[in-house]
């Protein structure tokens, strides 16, 4: 007998009994939905927070910030230095693996007017490297540039957020006037919005919205008229290859231990615990999804089993008569195998169905947020083809005890 | 077809010992017979005789505990079990007291069923179950499911599916044991007809007007035969 009359067969046994096959079913549906839902959001917290690091200089972003001085070191505490532009220099010139090197300073923000409009934005002093170290981008005009910086010029690239409260829709903006506590700067570039259009993606929205407003002027035009000392808040490097991530991080510490006199007054962050820490709640995720999800499935697997025993109890005369009529071991068992196959294979597809209109609702509830579920065919058809092996492992038992009947016993039993 | 008075099966000395548990039940003993092309034989014999246990055994459908079993020349007591399923498939044809009909498929279906375990393609199948069907009589109830036919009629369908394989042997236990007289009658008819055909056939049967119609009878009692009218 072929396999897909076994199959025509399979499908006929489960609509005869269609609630006793639903019920069946149900295990399997519950387990493959819930088998690729867990992948769908163990998915979409993953590419959500990897989007907002990217968004925030990514693994190869390095940075030194202000640090207590060890106990030993307290004594000397006024020989040290604060973090200079001449500590980005010395980087630059000894560290070969950073390719790219942001001094910022943070200018605590302040209001911004624009004819008669004004709002508030969070302003900072950077250099051209900011861009590349932090991984913006440039949507109007240019960035701030070298010449701006060793002119002192009065220039300012603004975040998309403060044009849009500021000007027109569609106005012109580059080369306008705006004031920043009350100091002249002209509009020289606007920042391409976060999580529009960046990268494609769509998530995030209510975090980007504050990203969005960061607008930027020269380091020393800011330290000039605003803070008044030639201190870095921060000193963030890009480097190139993130396997020697360690090495330029401990190259970048010695540096900096001579430029300010062996005083430990900074510390190097990397962006390496935060992405390990991600990996750790997503692994725990996976595993805790995953074993519900191998519970049901199990669960779904025994009830396929239960029933196929039942429903060959059921029949042991016509395996009897099949017998009697020629049929051989293999053919009953490759009739019982597909019957359990069928089952858990409409179960599967249900499952899946199932799992994607479960991952569209929430997709809909979280989509301006990181976590949004992310949909991928590969994980469906991998919980699919769980559930026919699911099918082919608890359907075997049955199948074997059915192929086994001895003809003679089967055919005289009642 | 074979020649007439070639032996198509046979028994030598078999033995069939039923184990359950503790007790052994010898159902045959020491039996030796040779069944030859053409014969129309009549198994009798009480309840309980080993009739149905011989016939299961020359069949193919049980294995004997000791002894020969020669079916068209072949020693078949040694044969792995797929090898005995094709013969019961291809060279033997089973017809039951309870019809034993599959009860979800049509007559057509139930007929096709040994054809489609023999391999045979959809076309040819259907064409040689209908010719089958036709021949016992049913060709207006081939799309029938078995309780929608009368006893006679089932047992037609059942006769039909053990006749479509072409088989070098018939085997009927108590094929008229679950119909009334008229229509057991009309089936000995057809095993008549059969045999007249040239068929060989072997039918199990408490029923002396049965017996008549044979050319051979072998009677039973105790697991060995106690009479054998010879061909
Ligand atoms: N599976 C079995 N287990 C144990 N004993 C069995 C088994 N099958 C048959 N027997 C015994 O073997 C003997 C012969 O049985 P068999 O069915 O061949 O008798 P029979 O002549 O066909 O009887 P009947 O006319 O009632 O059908 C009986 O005593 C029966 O109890
Ligand atoms: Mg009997």
């Amino acid at each position: 007998m072929g396999i897909l009359q076994g199959i025509i067969v399979g499908f006929k046994e489960i609509w005869a009994h269609k609630l006793r096959s639903f019920l069946t079913m149900l295990g399997v549906i519950l387990g493959v939905a819930a088998l690729a839902s867990m992948f769908a959001f163990v998915e979409g917290m993953f590419a959500g927070w990897k989007q907002a690091m990217e968004e925030q200089g990514g693994l190869e972003k390095l940075s030194t910030n202000e640090s207590q001085i060890p106990e030993k070191q307290r004594a000397y505490r006024h020989i040290g230095r604060q973090r200079r532009v001449w500590d980005m220099v010395s980087v630059r010139v000894n560290v070969p693996g950073v390719v790219e090197v942001s001094p910022e300073v943070d200018l605590q923000g302040g209001l911004v007017r624009y004819r008669e409009k004004r709002t508030w934005a969070p302003v900072y002093g950077v250099g051209r490297g900011s861009l590349r170290v932090n991984n913006q981008r440039v949507a109007q005009g240019r960035f701030i540039t070298d010449v701006d910086r060793v002119r002192g010029a009065r220039v300012i690239v603004l975040g998309s957020g403060i044009v849009e409260e500021l000007f027109e829709k569609n106005a012109p903006v580059l080369g306008r006037m705006v004031y920043f506590r009350d100091e002249p700067f002209r509009v020289v570039g606007v920042m391409q919005a976060y999580g529009l259009g960046f990268r494609g993606m769509r998530r995030g929205h209510d975090f980007m919205r504050w990203r969005n407003r960061f607008s930027y002027i020269p380091l020393e035009t800011g330290m000039e008229y605003f803070t008044g000392n030639k201190d870095l808040t921060w000193l963030n490097y890009k480097v190139g290859d993130t396997r020697r991530l360690d090495r330029i991080a401990e190259a970048i510490q010695n540096t900096l231990f001579l430029t300010h006199r062996r005083l430990l007054n900074f510390s190097i962050g990397t962006n390496v615990e935060m992405f390990e820490r991600f990996n750790e709640i997503t692994g725990a995720f996976g595993i805790s999804l995953g074993i519900i999800a191998s519970i049901s499935l199990l669960v779904g697997g025994i009830g396929i089993m239960n029933i196929m025993l039942a429903s060959i109890n059921e029949r042991i005369q016509e395996i009897g008569i099949r017998k009697a009529i020629g049929a051989r071991d293999r053919d009953i068992l490759i009739q019982v195998l597909v019957e359990a196959v069928v089952l858990s294979l409409t179960g599967g597809l249900l499952g899946v169905g199932v799992s994607l209109a479960l991952t569209g609702v929430i997709g809909v509830i979280l989509r301006n947020t990181f976590s949004a579920p992310v949909v991928r065919a590969g994980p469906l058809v991998f919980a699919f083809c769980v559930s026919v092996v699911v099918g082919i492992l608890f359907g075997l038992y049955p199948a074997a005890r059915a192929a086994k009947l001895d003809p003679i016993e089967a055919l005289r039993y009642e | 077809m074979r020649q007439v008075g070639e032996c198509v099966a046979c028994l030598e000395h078999v033995t069939k010992v039923y184990s359950t548990g503790s007790v052994a039940v010898t159902a045959l003993e020491d039996v030796s017979v040779e069944i030859r092309a053409g014969e129309f034989i009549a198994i009798t014999g009480p309840s309980g005789s080993g009739k149905s246990t011989m016939m299961h055994i020359l069949g193919c459908l049980d294995r004997a505990t000791s002894g020969r079993v020669i079916l068209e020349g072949r020693d078949i007591s040694e044969v792995t079990a797929n090898e005995r399923a094709r013969i019961r498939n291809a060279r033997v044809g089973f017809v039951f007291q309870a019809f034993n009909l599959l009860s979800r498929f049509t007559v057509q279906q139930n007929v096709e069923l040994p054809l489609m375990y023999a391999g045979v393609g959809r076309r040819e199948r259907w064409e040689r179950a209908r010719r089958m069907i036709e021949v016992v009589g049913l060709g207006d109830r081939a799309d029938h499911l078995p309780q929608q036919l009368s006893g006679g009629q089932r047992q037609r369908a059942a006769i039909a599916r053990a006749l479509v394989n072409d088989p070098a042997l018939i085997f009927a236990d108590e094929p008229t044991g679950n119909l009334d007289t008229k229509t057991g009658g009309q089936i000995l008819d057809l095993f008549s007809e059969l045999h007249k055909q040239g068929r060989t056939i072997v039918i199990v049967t408490h029923d002396a007007e049965v017996a008549a119609r044979a050319t051979r009878r072998i009677a039973l009692r105790d697991g060995r035969i106690i009479r054998d009218s010879g061909w």
